[in-house]
């Protein structure tokens, strides 16, 4: 067994010479390409839209990753968005009537899970008529839509819209003399045209070309209707969305440089802090070792995160302001003690001895003889404490005490926690962030591990 | 008296002491912005307004009678519990009745028998903390205990480095964080636990099925505690026999031809223990705080759950009573374990 090395350098070659540095150091690096690339791929006020359910109001609700289409073809499917319209327009006397016809093929072999069509109407005075109606693959037209819209945005949906309901259920009673309580127009509407067709268990899907007609009677040269249909899927995107339509990949990758920026500050400004305070405490002889160890007691025992959570609901902090909280709660810890017994250690060496032979000052050889002798072991300290820190901000946003103004992965999870992810199998909106926050978590470790191995002689594999 | 009285002495008033000043921490935190005078205003005005509108005298006064009535019986009530006293004063007044257990009346959230008494909410969920929390522990250290000196035995083996990077792994890693994975993986998909709570709606009537189901409900979050918490121990463990087998003694123990389990007994474990325990109450004190999540995420009606019910309706008495009361548990804990730490070093015994 050799002595460990004591250089900053020689201790970074070991690490780098370690399997579990490397694979610490590859993670942490994949990470923080990430963080980087965030605000690139999700600009900051996508971000700041988190909050906006208005904004996600496109995407399809609690649907799966997109690549389960391709791992279960026939579970899942993707939206599909109609808005291109060929239009014909006649003119009969005061009146004109506009033609839009557009078509898409549904290929899926599961139903949508919804279907909301969107009127961009204008108009002078008179609103125009409109008159929406589906032909399917097999030659059935089945009226959708019948109404006045507003001006501006008139958003339908057609799974929720009670007028629409009533639609299908008089299609429904004038093909099978039956009117269901309960109707889905998402199933029926796509489904093969037979007595189960409104039951999403029994019915099959009817694939091929459909084609959506938009009859508008206009009463006004102004008058103009750009419709939109969406075909809702189940899967979106990379990591789906969750109960608020929002895009996952978004909170998952601001995650990223949050976690990080706020676990590594928090860990290098703590563990110096407690390192510093734990250290000189000793070094400067009884009265003040007995002071340190006191205030070890004190921290000891106050209740961190009760109070940390005290603290935000009575005055509601942002992330910055619960750092300025953790460090104030961290000042003295366990990286106090480990310095304490370095300094006990060190204080015995012949350099010690020479410099206080030669009258070095008490503070330069602190400073400068003693601290420098610590930084491996601050290394692997900061690693260790960096994702404590970064479980901590999860804690508190998973108890919905984060900063609302960001999205982080233990906000995220807190959300899913509490829209019953757990209990409803909705696994993509918890194994996401969770396996964002292992791997951060993960390759700190593995970092600490290393270093601990370096420094720590008992540990060292030879 | 005997050096050890005199040390544990020594010991329990200077955490004592830690003990209030944490607390007055908790009480000045809480009361910047007075926001707690406030609130005991409120309270008061409250009580005040309630007892009045039960008499039917008090119903029979014009408006403006009211008001004043309400106003000398507030400001004499005001008076009685110091609150027109400054800041400093004040503070101690609310330390005292912190200390004292005193913690006030509920804003929105009562006990199951009723009561809005912010001790009494908290009394009767304690027992469920301790029943999930010190059943977790125990059997996690003793695991862990056993498993580190099979590493110690066997240092540097791949059954030892693994377990390291186990223990560090989940050293990391919260036990509520596991709770979230494990629900989904053995309620959701599995079916094999229910997904949370203490007992099943409405529990079994008679004592032995009663028994049952809350054995049923406490396996997930015991399993959950148990597994990322013995890691911990079973590496603090290890590194503490290992460093004790290779002091001088040890060697001497074995030279002189000893059978080794006594070896390791008497002559390894007996001066490992002391700071064995010192490690433990680390893993205690952070398992109080780790028990808040934990149990909200598995619905456990503890103080954990209290803490999330609190927050929900935004309950600042019944959260400043926990805190105060998990700064008594946690200061429970550490002369608990500073007891067996002089019991088990017999330096202290001679030194005082």
């Amino acid at each position: 067994m050799s002595a460990p090395p004591t250089g900053l350098k020689q201790v970074f070659r070991e690490v780098l010479r370690s399997k579990t540095g490397v694979i610490g150091i590859i993670l942490l690096l994949f990470i923080t390409s990430l963080a980087l690339l965030t605000p690139f791929v999700a600009p900051f006020d996508i971000a700041k839209k988190w909050n906006d359910i208005q904004w996600w109001s496109d995407n399809p609700v609690l649907a799966a990753p997109g690549w389960m289409t391709i791992i279960m073809p026939d579970k899942y499917s993707t939206t599909i968005i109609l808005d291109e319209f060929s239009s014909t327009t006649t003119q009969q006397g005061d009146i004109r009537i506009i033609t839009l016809t557009g078509s898409f093929r549904y290929s899926f072999r599961n139903f949508p899970s919804e279907i909301k069509l969107v009127l961009d109407a204008d108009y002078e005075v008179q609103k125009p008529q409109i008159r929406i109606t589906l032909s399917r693959p097999d030659g059935e037209d089945i009226v959708i839509f019948q109404g006045l819209p507003n001006k501006g945005e008139n958003i339908v949906n057609l799974s929720l819209d009670p007028q629409s309901q009533d639609l299908i259920v008089s299609y429904l009673f004038s093909n099978f003399g039956v009117a269901p309580s309960a109707v889905y127009p998402e199933v029926v509407l796509f489904a093969v045209k037979d007595a189960n067709m409104n039951d999403r268990m029994k019915a099959s899907v009817l694939r091929g070309i459909y084609r959506l007609n938009i009859d508008v009677i206009a009463f006004d040269d102004k008058t103009d209707v750009k419709p939109r249909l969406y075909v809702y899927g189940n899967a979106f995107g990379l990591f789906g969305t969750d109960a608020f339509r929002r895009d996952l990949i978004v909170g998952i990758m601001w995650g990223a440089p949050i976690a990080l920026a706020f676990g590594t500050i928090a860990a290098v400004v703590t563990v110096l802090l407690q390192v510093i305070i734990g250290a000189a405490g000793t070094w400067f002889g009884t009265r003040s070792d007995e002071l340190v160890q006191r205030a070890a007691d004190f921290f000891l025992i106050i209740p961190v995160l009760p109070i940390l959570i005290l603290v935000n609901i009575i005055y509601g902090i942002n992330i910055w302001a619960l750092l300025g909280w953790v460090i104030l709660f961290s000042l003295v810890g366990v990286s106090s003690k480990v310095a304490r017994s370095m300094v006990l250690q060190i204080r015995e060496e012949q350099y010690i001895e020479a410099a206080i032979s030669y009258g070095a000052s008490k503070k330069r050889m602190l400073f400068l003889y003693i601290l420098p002798r610590m930084l491996p072991y601050m290394f692997a300290l900061i690693a260790l404490s960096a994702p404590i820190y970064i479980f901590l901000e999860a804690a508190l946003s998973f108890l919905g005490l984060g900063d609302p103004n960001i999205p982080s992965w233990g906000r995220i999870l807190g959300d899913a926690y509490g829209e019953g992810a757990l209990y409803l199998g909705y696994w993509w909106w918890v194994i996401f962030p969770a396996l964002m926050i292992i791997l951060v978590s993960l390759g700190f470790t593995l970092l600490a591990y290393s270093f601990d191995k370096v420094v720590n002689p008992r540990l060292r594999e030879e | 008296m005997s050096n050890l009285t005199r040390y544990m002495i020594k010991r329990v008033a200077i955490l004592s002491l830690t003990l209030v000043l944490a607390i007055y921490a908790t009480v000045v935190i809480a009361n910047m912005g007075g926001y707690v005078d406030k609130l005991l205003k409120d309270q008061i005005k409250f009580e005040i307004v309630q007892r009045l509108n039960r008499d039917p005298k008090f119903a029979a006064l014009s408006n403006e009678e009211k008001e004043r009535l309400i106003a000398v019986q507030f400001n004499a009530r005001i008076k009685a519990a110091g609150l027109d006293q400054p800041f400093p004063i004040r503070s101690v007044i609310q330390l005292t009745n912190a200390l004292t257990l005193n913690l006030g009346r509920a804003s929105f959230l009562k006990s199951a028998s009723g009561s809005s008494m912010v001790s009494e909410i908290i009394l009767e969920r304690l027992p469920r903390t301790i029943l999930l929390f010190t059943t977790g522990t125990v059997l996690a250290s003793l695991l862990g205990l056993y498993l580190g000196l099979q590493q110690a035995k066997k240092a540097l083996s791949r059954f030892d480095r693994s377990m390291i990077l186990f223990s560090i792994f989940t050293y990391v890693q919260p036990p509520w964080f596991f709770g979230i994975l494990f629900i989904l993986l053995f309620s959701f998909y599995l079916r094999i636990f229910p997904p949370g709570g203490m007992v099943s709606a409405p529990p079994p009537a008679d004592p032995l099925g009663y028994a049952l189901d809350l054995l049923y409900h406490l396996a997930l979050p015991l399993i959950t505690w148990v597994f990322a918490t013995f890691g911990y121990w079973s590496y603090t463990t290890r590194n503490i026999v290992l460093q004790t087998m290779s002091e001088d003694f040890v060697t001497a123990a074995k030279a002189r031809g000893l059978p080794s389990n006594r070896v390791l007994f008497r002559y390894v474990l007996r001066p490992a223990s002391p700071p064995i325990v010192t490690g433990m109450v680390f893993a205690l004190v952070f398992s109080w705080t780790g028990a808040i999540i934990t149990e909200a995420v598995f619905n456990w009606p503890g103080l954990g759950l209290l803490f999330l019910q609190a927050i929900e309706v935004l309950d600042a008495p019944v959260l400043i009573g926990l805190t105060v009361v998990l700064a008594y548990l946690i200061f429970l804990t550490v002369i608990l374990l500073d007891i067996i730490y002089a019991i088990l070093d017999p330096r202290i015994k001679i030194s005082g």
